[in-house]
């Protein structure tokens, strides 16, 4: 700016117009002035380098100086991105119990499985400052699990190279100064712009994590195999049956005034005092936030459990659906039959509490490897339907050699099921194998319910024998 | 005139505040840190980047740092198995020290790419070697086939350094015709019968030359036992030592072998009897 001022004096010279040279000299002694003040970046007297570390050593402060530790909550937009490319799934919360020291280390428990909601992981952390003030999980934790990007870590729906939409990068997003952070931090991910909030924990909160209280939680949660749990506070009734998202997802079914069935979709997530919902759900008066005090009874088969902290409640498990949507088993049969197709099954039948529990996936021999479970009506042209694994070779999909073939058209019942009835197996069937297994469960006397998902696409066929066996039919047309 | 006067530039504010992660980042030094300084920064002149920095890596995408508990045996496992042969062969730590990538980054999942395949390493301009999957890195025997590729990954990347430094001869180039980007729909034994020691090496020349270094040193994947075989092994699914496939491998083994002598001076069947020697030792 001084090299300016001195420029416009020299023009001055050389224009001897009185006029002109006194605006100019005007001009001149307020730019005069301005030479004088000080070029000053500073804000209350400090440079941005100083305001940022300052910043970053008051961050690191906020985390480091909980007491007890911090309960952190983070959910995802639904969508994953690798590569620049993305891809869409079900929305998923993950809650962590996370204390920070001040020579970066962090350790922490997460309600991702029961291993991690017991065993306290170490891991690394720093803040930096980048667009914005940013904090990194900068070695590997179980905060990273849900987005690593091969899928038989993270578990997630989305495909190899995403995980479920999480981010270990984060923004601070409450843009006040770090000084005035209270007991909650709200973060944004860089990466995925999944959402997290931390809140500081209590010392009750931090004991329980301690003493194991979040995998009991989990346990108790999952004690409870059937497909069907009923939940019974005073006079309200609702039923709740897995969601599509995953093991916490949930389908919480209610009977309206008029007797049908209406359907709440939300996701669960692990304290180690409570089970939450990511969004509360209203049933007629009673507006459920979290289970509480979750207590399994194995004499009865009960969990007990306070709704809110406040109101008691029972889960029971069901064998039979809250209201059977009767028309659902031919509907389903017949969609397939219509479109000349067939429904795919990725995992087989989920089996008291164990997805996959045959171990279908694992089925490997000169066909290929387990794909995935076909349902085929009038797959074989007698006509017969067909009950088989499809396998993988190279890059080539083929018949695993042993199937079996139920009657076409199968039976159905006026109380909503399908009774499956065996007109013949083809090939030779290795006894009490996943193929043997599966095939004995879907001929099994009392047959099955079907109940279409939230996405009005997918279908979960359940066992009616004991709930507690399912398989999860998808359209992949 | 006061203007004029004070036209002289010495109104700006000291800095007496470095800017935040100048130099780096700083954290609390550990365990981890000093293991690094003291095998690997100050006897070959490596930086290793462990913790995740944001841009470091492909950008952006879903890659995850390691775990805190793998880095350390990563390290000494490339130091025991896949750096410790070269200075024997050469007598001394001058060779590593001069050519390894100044930089090591590590990182603990692999980076996946939308055609279904992932990036196991990458090495830039002989400056910069990353290192993937090191969150699977493990030394006993049942793990062996993840081990090897580790040490694959290793010595292909070095190989890039060696010739992104000294080309090898240009006649390499045109020992084979049908490099192709679509590389991974080929299947490994169909590479083998064509003159590619692995399918990767069917991409280019550079990925050719340098996966049979690799192959050559720690062996190749998907051979006939259907994991990790030694490169003899491999040979075998080129076709008979009379075959077009086995004639072609032995002629690009000759051009690698006579580089590594005429260029560097190392003798490479001896370089490879030390490896495989080190990676059998180092076995659990």
């Amino acid at each position: 700016m001084p090299h300016c001022v001195c420029k416009l004096f020299a023009i001055i010279k050389t224009l001897f117009d009185m006029k002109k040279l006194a605006i100019c000299m005007l001009a001149a002694t307020s730019l005069v002035a301005g030479c004088k003040k000080t070029f000053d970046d500073t804000i209350n007297g400090e440079t941005a380098d100083q305001r940022i570390a300052a910043a970053m050593t008051a961050y690191q402060s906020k985390l480091t100086k909980a007491p007890f530790g911090w309960i952190v909550l983070e959910t995802t937009t639904g969508t994953a991105f690798n590569q620049g490319v993305s891809e869409t799934g079900p929305v998923a919360t993950f809650a962590y119990f996370m204390e920070f020291n001040d020579s970066n280390k962090v350790k922490m428990f997460s309600d991702f499985d029961t291993s991690m909601a017991i065993v306290p992981k170490t891991s690394d952390f720093r803040v930096k400052s980048l667009q914005r003030p940013a904090l990194i999980f900068d070695t590997y934790s179980y905060l990273h699990v849900p987005c690593d990007p091969d899928p038989r870590v993270s578990k997630s729906p989305f495909g190899v190279g995403y995980g479920w939409g999480t981010d270990f990068e984060f923004s601070f997003a409450d843009n006040v100064n770090p000084a005035q952070l209270g007991d909650t931090i709200r973060l944004t991910g860089n990466l995925n712009s999944a959402s997290a909030v931390m809140v500081k924990a209590t010392k009750a909160q931090r004991d329980a994590y301690y003493a194991g209280g979040l995998k009991a939680t989990m346990l108790a949660w999952g004690n409870i195999q059937n497909y069907f749990k009923r939940v019974t506070a005073g006079a309200t009734q609702f039923e709740m049956t897995p969601g599509l998202g995953g093991a916490k997802s949930l389908d919480i079914n209610v009977l309206d005034a008029g007797g049908n069935l209406k359907t709440v979709v939300s996701n669960v997530y692990f304290t180690a005092t409570s089970v939450n919902l990511t969004s509360p759900v209203t049933i007629g008066t009673q507006v459920i936030n979290r289970f509480e005090n979750i207590v399994w009874d194995p004499g009865t088969s009960t969990i007990s459990t306070s709704i809110n902290g406040t109101t008691a409640a029972t889960i029971t498990g069901s064998i039979a659906p809250l209201k059977a949507d009767v028309n659902a088993p031919k509907a389903w049969r017949d969609k397939a039959l219509n479109n000349g197709a067939y429904w795919v099954s990725d995992l087989g039948f989920h089996v008291n509490g164990k997805d996959d529990g045959f171990g279908v996936t694992s089925l490997t021999n000169t066909a290929g490897t387990f794909y995935f479970y076909m349902y085929f009506p009038n797959g074989y042209s007698n006509p017969a339907d067909r009950f088989v694994p499809i396998m993988l070779k190279g890059n080539a999909l083929g018949y695993n050699p042993y199937g079996t073939a139920p009657q076409s058209p199968p039976i159905y019942t006026v109380d909503g099921r399908v009774i499956f009835k065996k007109l013949g197996d083809a090939g030779t069937i290795p006894p009490g194998g996943p193929v043997a297994l599966s095939n004995a469960l879907l001929y099994n006397a009392s047959g099955f319910y079907l109940v279409l998902k939230e996405d009005n696409t997918t279908y979960d066929m359940v066992s009616a024998v004991d709930a507690k066996a399912w398989i999860q039919w998808q359209w992949v047309f | 005139m006061a203007g004029l006067a004070s036209c002289k530039k010495d109104d700006f504010t000291p800095l007496t505040t470095p800017s935040p992660g100048l130099g780096g980042d700083t954290w609390t030094y550990d365990d981890i840190d000093k293991f690094i300084y003291d095998s690997l920064t100050v006897p070959f002149n490596v930086a290793v980047y462990y913790k995740w920095l944001p841009g470091q890596l492909d950008f952006p995408s879903d890659i995850t740092p390691p775990d805190r508990n793998q880095v350390v045996p990563m390290l000494k496992a490339l130091l025991n198995v896949a750096y410790l042969p070269y200075t024997q062969q050469t007598g001394s730590r001058d060779f590593l020290r001069r050519f390894l990538p100044k930089t090591l980054e590590l990182a603990g999942s692999a980076e996946y790419l939308p055609n279904g395949t992932k990036f196991l390493g990458q090495a830039e301009g002989g400056t910069s070697m990353l290192l993937y999957e090191v969150n699977i890195y493990s030394r006993l025997k049942k793990d062996s086939n993840t081990f090897k590729q580790t040490m694959h990954t290793m010595h292909h990347e070095f190989g890039h350094i060696l010739h992104q430094n000294v080309l090898y001869p240009v006649s390499f180039k045109t020992i084979s015709t049908g490099y192709t980007g679509n590389w991974y729909n080929i299947p490994p034994a169909t590479a083998r019968q064509n003159g590619f020691i692995t399918q990767y090496a069917q991409a280019a020349p550079d990925e050719d030359f340098v996966e049979m270094i690799s192959s050559m040193l720690a062996g190749g994947d998907n051979g006939p036992s259907g994991g990790y075989d030694e490169y003899e092994q491999l040979l075998v699914q080129a076709g008979g030592p009379t075959s077009t496939g086995y004639k072609t491998i032995k002629a690009k083994e000759a051009v690698v072998v006579d580089y590594f002598q005429r260029v560097w001076n190392i003798d490479f069947y001896a370089l490879r009897a030390k490896c495989r020697t080190a990676f059998v030792n180092y076995l659990q």
